[in-house]
């Protein structure tokens, strides 16, 4: 389709410059998928207007913004007052290639780059993508990576594009530098920024490739490091990355400079306010002159300004800081004015972006309702507390001009993240050939802000199952409400142990101050432990007593039961059952014997029998109830929750069971601790833990209710269970090498003294290591258990020193450890490991020197 | 060939006719083989793009990836048809596909409303283009129960607001609805909101202007049956304890001076920084002995 | 137990003078640029304007009261000038218990399996029902014709 020859389409060029005839029709040509209509739709001429060279210049620069067409070209032909466009349609892409990406996957580009299958080519989009795809390899620290795009022609005006990467080195940081920083070495600056020098065995480093725009933020970070710590005047001169030599990898040098140390000056506050003076207000601002300069005190400072003259009455206040620096002594002083603000309120309050959680579960922790004043305090505490919920990953509350000068629209922007996890698994163990566990959490549940667990475990010999849920706002209060339900079964019926467990426990809890909170519990529990045991009976005459047998030879030498004297009733103690398991086989012909094959069977619980109670494992026999009340305290006047270094905190937790049921108690648990910065950049703390539990009416605690310290963090050094009272039994072969069983003490109070070493890794690694030492006394058992557990076992040898001891070891004696804790936030969750050596420990203790625990809440 | 992830590999390049590939297409619709009939009506653009066909098949691939719930796929095809078709007769179901496209997404009123808002403007634009079509009269039914929920998200504030006793916010909230969303059905009930807050407030000239108007407007409504109720229990007590008041005369409180009230006011107390309510006294942590007679 | 106090509404600021204005004098415009937009202004009649202020006190778990409202009304005439100024106290008030029943609306709700598996919101695979508007609403949109 060759077009018009040059001298005719110059001389119908020509023609129209004179007379501008009118257009009597348009024609297109040279279209496939576009119709003729919506080419002319793009024309801003129409038959029966003039043409002249400034239409045709419109005409194609609209037909060539709509990016469809690769060429086009306008023609008037005055004879037949005809206008032609010819245009020639960009290819459809067929399909997009890349070629030559080693490390990055095709999906990460295809989200990225406009082109994709049965779009329309343009040469300028090719280039574009080409670019995004460079973007996504710098991000991820490539640099040197090239892309050139192409196009393979295929029938049908259809193209395939191919992208050809060539990825170059992945440059890495072999350092971080820092010239000119003489208040803090290059380490503690390097913990102050993100940055972290690219090493191998640091797979979990996100931060130790060159991104431009962090080091952009550090510089922002740097700058608030100095200013906390006094160096007003602090700025970056710059910060540089140079390639290194075989440009594998960049050096990053930080320029800065420090100047001198400021510290406090005068402070006061001068305003406008009526009845308000200046000097009460400057009462409220926690800076002390003479102390070291820290930007962070101003804020603080402008926050406890804003809410003394909001308690004061006063609800638009404009607070500025001005700082003089008086550079011969360097000391600055600071002035607050503070006068009279603008007059805003909040019109409106809208919440985007919750895709799950309901608007009233967002809309209750707002700190400012539609029609109040605006006072940024409110704001910023409405973020941080929805912030609190911890459904979203990212919450922004921005501010949009409302329908009148003096209001203004809240729009409380919140991204959703997942908060729930389902886990389903299977397995095997020893003594159950099969375990299926099913466990479901949901923090937001079905965006009402409530957080249940289900928890199910099946196995042949046991089984578990719990349901618990929590309700923050409880009947629409500032009262968080719990409540669960639990059920295990044990069956192990062949080593004479079955048990059931069935309970519910409801809580609720609500901050009874800044620093403190209350909680109140219930629980009620029924437990149903049993050690059956069976034995062979038969019966002398039709509904005789059962007489126990004995196995014996009948006169013609073959095996068969024998009656012995006596019956089931006289060796089980008064008034305890037992069952018969199927019918009991009688002796019709009174010769004495029955046959070896079907003797009948009785099951009873081996607690029952005579002389049994005195056993240990008897001691939690039989079925009781625990209804059991109790409360926990808790004061947090720490700096920080999770790794505090001044300040200290106080939890104490008692509960009483006896309010009905049949087990009675009074357990109280304290645990306080106290922390301070101490030299070397140590961390200490001081932390004392205590418990306490007796029965009521002195009969004794049960071995369920007591306390069983070691293998936790109130003293560490020791096995699960491995510190404490423990009673001995002479083992199966009358010798003396038992391990004893753990029994639990009826009181601790257990002292602890931990340094936390300064690490030179940044903290992004959430790695801290402590040097401690645990001290306390522990052990001591009711006078109900003495008697119970006083057996009159022989004393033996048990420990292997030579001397007797007595089976029963439970004297409120003194332990202590010292050792190494190394905690780590892995991303697999928490990790801790404890190396330690028992220093002064009992000769029944069982020690434990490496200790490692992963997932717990410790 | 690098599939582009719709399973047309298994069509890729079996040229076959166009009419068969669109006629499979239409079948895998009827039979509800949805993605089926995408890649279908994919094979008959990629393989014949200039025929009439592709321009219909880009259509029911917006329609088959709508049925399927793939919503931001069937917008992009509908986009990139109506940039490659704007003037085409077909265009006015293109915009209605995308109207539907939000509106089967709208969320209860709980919860974020942005689909909404974009479901009014899509179903706002059928009308304005295409007034005359069937597409503009079901989209103008579907807009009035677009304008519906909206009121109905007001409401669900403006009750939230009303239990927790903010009336400023209540109010401004049931007069968003009387304002904006006059037409809806939630009139009736933002009139009798209005009434139960300003009878607590003690406006009762206001209470009774607002019930006018519903016993006016909505006679037989259940609302103003609870509105009348209200006012027969309220109604006298607030002219008596008005009346009484009036009488007394008001003692006027002397309003304590900022200096006095920052020093009754304390500390600032943020609740919020409360530690962590944690349920310690769960119990000891009980370790099961050993099953007893287990040898050691 | 420890209680926070809040400030809600229209404020007057301690030596200001309080709401006031002189009737047939003061218009909808002096008190508009005196006092700035009313805090409720009823839509349907714009006669009456109210500026309302109210405390509350929250201690610990119990519920939240008001223990402070005033409610300042303005009345205009027909030409806008300021007829009449009332003023109502916390004890002009009263409680009011709220209707229970509440004007039905549609939409998509959220159901546990779809929470926690995601796909939150969109009916993937499946036809999508649960039509809002199913009444008015009829059926989805036909293929194009």
């Amino acid at each position: 389709m060759g077009f018009a020859p040059l001298s005719e389409a110059f001389a119908a060029q020509q023609v129209q410059q004179e007379s501008g005839l009118l257009i009597r029709s348009i024609e297109v040509t040279g279209n496939q998928r576009i119709e003729a209509g919506t080419v002319r739709s793009y024309l801003p001429v129409e038959p029966g207007m003039q043409v002249g060279s400034l239409e045709i210049d419109a005409a194609l620069k609209s037909l060539f913004a709509t990016g469809l067409f690769e060429d086009a070209e306008v023609l008037f032909d005055p004879r037949r007052g005809v206008l032609t466009v010819n245009v020639l349609e960009n290819p459809i892409v067929n399909r997009v290639v890349f070629e030559g990406n080693k490390r990055t996957k095709a999906e990460k580009f295809e989200e990225e780059i406009q082109l994709e299958p049965r779009s329309v080519y343009t040469r300028a989009k090719a280039q574009a993508d080409a670019q995004r795809v460079i973007e996504v390899y710098r991000r991820s620290g490539r640099f040197g990576a090239t892309v050139v795009p192409k196009i393979k022609r295929l029938d049908q005006n259809r193209v395939d594009v191919v992208f050809d990467i060539d990825e170059g080195p992945k440059s890495g940081i072999k350092a971080v530098n820092f010239v000119g920083n003489t208040a803090f070495t290059d380490a503690e600056l390097r913990g102050a920024i993100l940055t972290a020098p690219s090493r191998w065995w640091n797979i979990f480093e996100s931060n130790d490739n060159y991104d431009p725009d962090r080091l952009e933020y550090e510089q922002q970070l740097l700058t608030e490091f100095y200013s906390k710590n006094g160096y007003a005047d602090f700025s970056v001169v710059s910060s540089v990355a140079e390639l290194t030599p075989d440009r594998k990898d960049f050096i990053v040098t930080f320029t800065v400079e420090e100047g001198p140390k400021y510290s406090f000056g005068s402070v006061d506050v001068n305003t406008t306010l009526s009845k308000l003076p200046g000097r009460l207000l400057r009462a409220r601002i926690p800076i002390r002159s003479g102390t070291t300069f820290n930007s962070e005190l101003v804020e603080k400072a402008e926050e406890s300004i804003t809410f003394a003259t909001g308690a004061a009455g006063y609800a638009f206040v404009d607070i500025n800081p001005r700082l003089d620096r008086n550079p011969e002594n360097n000391t600055v002083d600071i002035t607050f004015d503070v006068n009279e603000g603008p007059r805003v309120y909040v019109e409106e309050i809208n919440i985007n972006g919750n895709v799950q959680t309901l608007d009233p579960v967002i809309r209750r922790e707002m700190r400012v309702i539609e029609g109040d004043a605006y006072n940024r305090i409110g704001i910023d505490r409405s973020e941080r507390r929805v912030k609190g919920l911890g459904f979203f990953s990212d919450v922004v509350i921005e501010e949009e001009p409302g329908s009148a000068p003096d209001r203004t629209i809240l729009n409380v922007n919140v991204t959703e993240q997942p908060t729930g996890s389902f886990q389903v698994g299977g397995g095997a163990s020893s003594n159950d050939n099969f375990i299926f566990n099913v466990s479901v959490e949901q923090r937001n549940l079905l965006g009402r802000g409530q957080y249940v667990l289900l928890d199910l475990q099946a196995a042949q010999r046991t089984k578990q199952a719990r349901l618990s849920i929590t309700e923050p706002r409880f009947l629409g209060r500032q009262l968080r409400a719990g409540a669960s339900v639990f059920y295990n079964a044990t069956d192990f019926e062949e080593a004479g142990f079955v048990s059931d467990t069935v309970g519910f426990n409801v809580n609720a809890g609500f901050p009874s101050s800044e620093f403190s909170s209350l909680l109140v519990n219930y629980g009620l529990r029924y437990d149903n432990v049993e050690f059956p045991t069976r034995r062979a009976v038969g019966q002398r005459e039709e509904g005789g007593d059962l007489f126990l047998l004995e196995q014996t030879m009948d006169g013609e030498g073959n095996n068969v039961f024998g009656f012995t004297d006596f019956t089931i009733d006289d060796i089980l103690i008064e008034g305890s059952s037992f069952d018969r398991l199927g019918d009991i086989p009688i002796d019709t012909d009174g010769d004495g014997f029955l046959a070896i094959s079907n003797p009948g069977i009785v099951r009873f619980d081996s607690c029952s029998l005579e002389g049994q109670q005195v056993n240990f494992s008897c001691a939690r026999n039989g079925e009781f109830v625990t209804s059991q009340v109790g409360y926990t305290f808790r004061m947090d006047k720490t700096n920080d929750p999770i790794v505090p270094s001044a300040g200290y905190d106080f939890t104490i937790s008692q509960s009483f069971a006896g309010l009905g049921g049949d087990v009675n108690f009074h357990r109280t648990t304290i645990r306080a601790g106290t922390y301070k910065r101490l030299p070397f950049r140590l961390i200490g703390s001081l932390k004392f833990n205590g418990g306490y539990v007796d029965s009521f009416d002195n009969d004794g605690v049960r071995i369920n209710d007591r306390f069983f310290l070691g293998g936790n963090r109130i003293i560490r050094g020791f096995d699960v269970a491995g510190v404490g009272p423990r009673l001995f039994q002479a083992g199966a072969t009358g010798r003396a090498a038992t391990r004893g069983q753990s029994i639990g003490a009826r009181a601790y109070a257990v002292g602890t003294a931990e340094a936390l070493l300064p690490l030179p890794l940044p903290p992004s690694y959430g790695i801290r290591a402590s040097l401690f030492v645990d001290g306390g006394y522990i052990g001591g058992t009711s006078r109900g258990d003495d008697a119970l557990f006083n057996t009159g076992e022989p004393t033996l040898d048990f420990f292997g020193d030579e001397e007797f001891d007595d089976p029963l070891q439970n004297g409120f004696d003194p332990r202590v450890t010292a050792g190494v804790s190394v905690n780590w936030n892995s991303p697999f969750g928490p990790i801790q490991v404890d190396l330690s050596e028992a220093l002064i420990a009992e000769p029944y203790d069982r020690p434990l020197s490496f200790r490692f625990s992963a997932g717990g809440r410790f | 060939c690098a599939s582009d992830g719709t399973g047309t590999d298994r069509f890729a390049y079996v040229e076959q006719p166009v009419e068969q590939l669109y006629s499979e297409g239409t079948k895998a619709i009827k039979r509800r083989r949805y993605d089926d009939a995408i890649a279908y009506f994919a094979e008959v653009e990629r393989q014949h793009p200039y025929s009439a066909w592709a321009r219909r098949a880009m259509l029911m691939t917006a329609y088959s990836e709508y049925l399927v719930g793939d919503w931001e796929a069937s917008l992009g095809t509908i986009d990139r048809f109506l940039a490659i078709h704007p003037g085409n007769k077909d265009a006015g179901y293109a915009y209605y596909l995308k109207a539907m496209n939000y509106y089967e997404r709208i969320r209860d009123v709980g919860r974020d409303q942005q689909i909404t808002r974009e479901a009014r403007d899509a179903l706002t634009d059928v009308i304005r283009r295409y007034p005359e079509t069937e597409y503009a009269r079901d989209a103008q039914l579907k807009l009035d129960l677009t304008q519906d929920h909206l009121a109905g998200k007001e409401m669900d504030i403006g009750r939230w607001y009303l239990k927790q006793n903010q009336h400023v916010a209540a109010l401004g909230r049931f007069n968003n609805v009387l304002e904006k969303y006059q037409r809806t059905g939630h009139t009736e009930e933002a009139l009798h909101r209005s009434v139960e807050a300003y009878l607590e407030l003690g406006l009762l000239d206001e209470a009774k202007r607002h019930a006018a108007i519903l016993g006016y407007n909505y006679p037989g409504s259940p609302w103003y049956r609870d509105t009348y109720r209200a006012f027969r229990r309220h109604g006298q007590e607030l002219e008596q304890i008005q009346a009484a008041n009036a009488a007394s005369s008001r003692n006027q409180v002397a309003e304590l001076t900022p200096e006095e009230k920052l020093r009754r006011a304390g500390d600032d107390v943020d609740l919020s920084k409360a530690p962590e309510i944690r349920n310690d006294a769960g119990g000891p942590e009980i370790t099961e002995t050993a099953i007893p007679g287990g040898a050691d | 137990c420890v209680s926070t106090r809040a400030q809600h509404g229209y404020v007057v600021e301690f030596g200001e003078t309080g709401l006031d204005a002189l009737p047939g004098v003061d218009s909808k415009e002096s008190v508009l640029a005196r006092f700035g937009e009313p805090s409720v202004r009823p839509p349907l009649n714009d006669d009456t304007w109210y500026y309302i202020s109210h405390k509350t006190n929250a201690r610990a778990f119990f519920q939240t009261q008001v223990y402070d409202r005033n409610v300042v009304a303005f009345r205009f005439d027909e030409e806008g000038l300021v007829e009449g100024v009332d003023r109502y106290t916390l004890e002009d008030g009263t409680q009011v218990d709220m209707v229970g029943r509440v004007t039905a609306t549609r939409g998509k709700t959220l159901s546990f399996w779809e929470q926690l598996l995601g796909g939150v919101g969109a009916a993937a695979g499946l036809v999508p029902e649960g039509q809002p508007g199913a009444g008015g609403g009829g059926g989805g949109p036909g293929g194009p014709r």
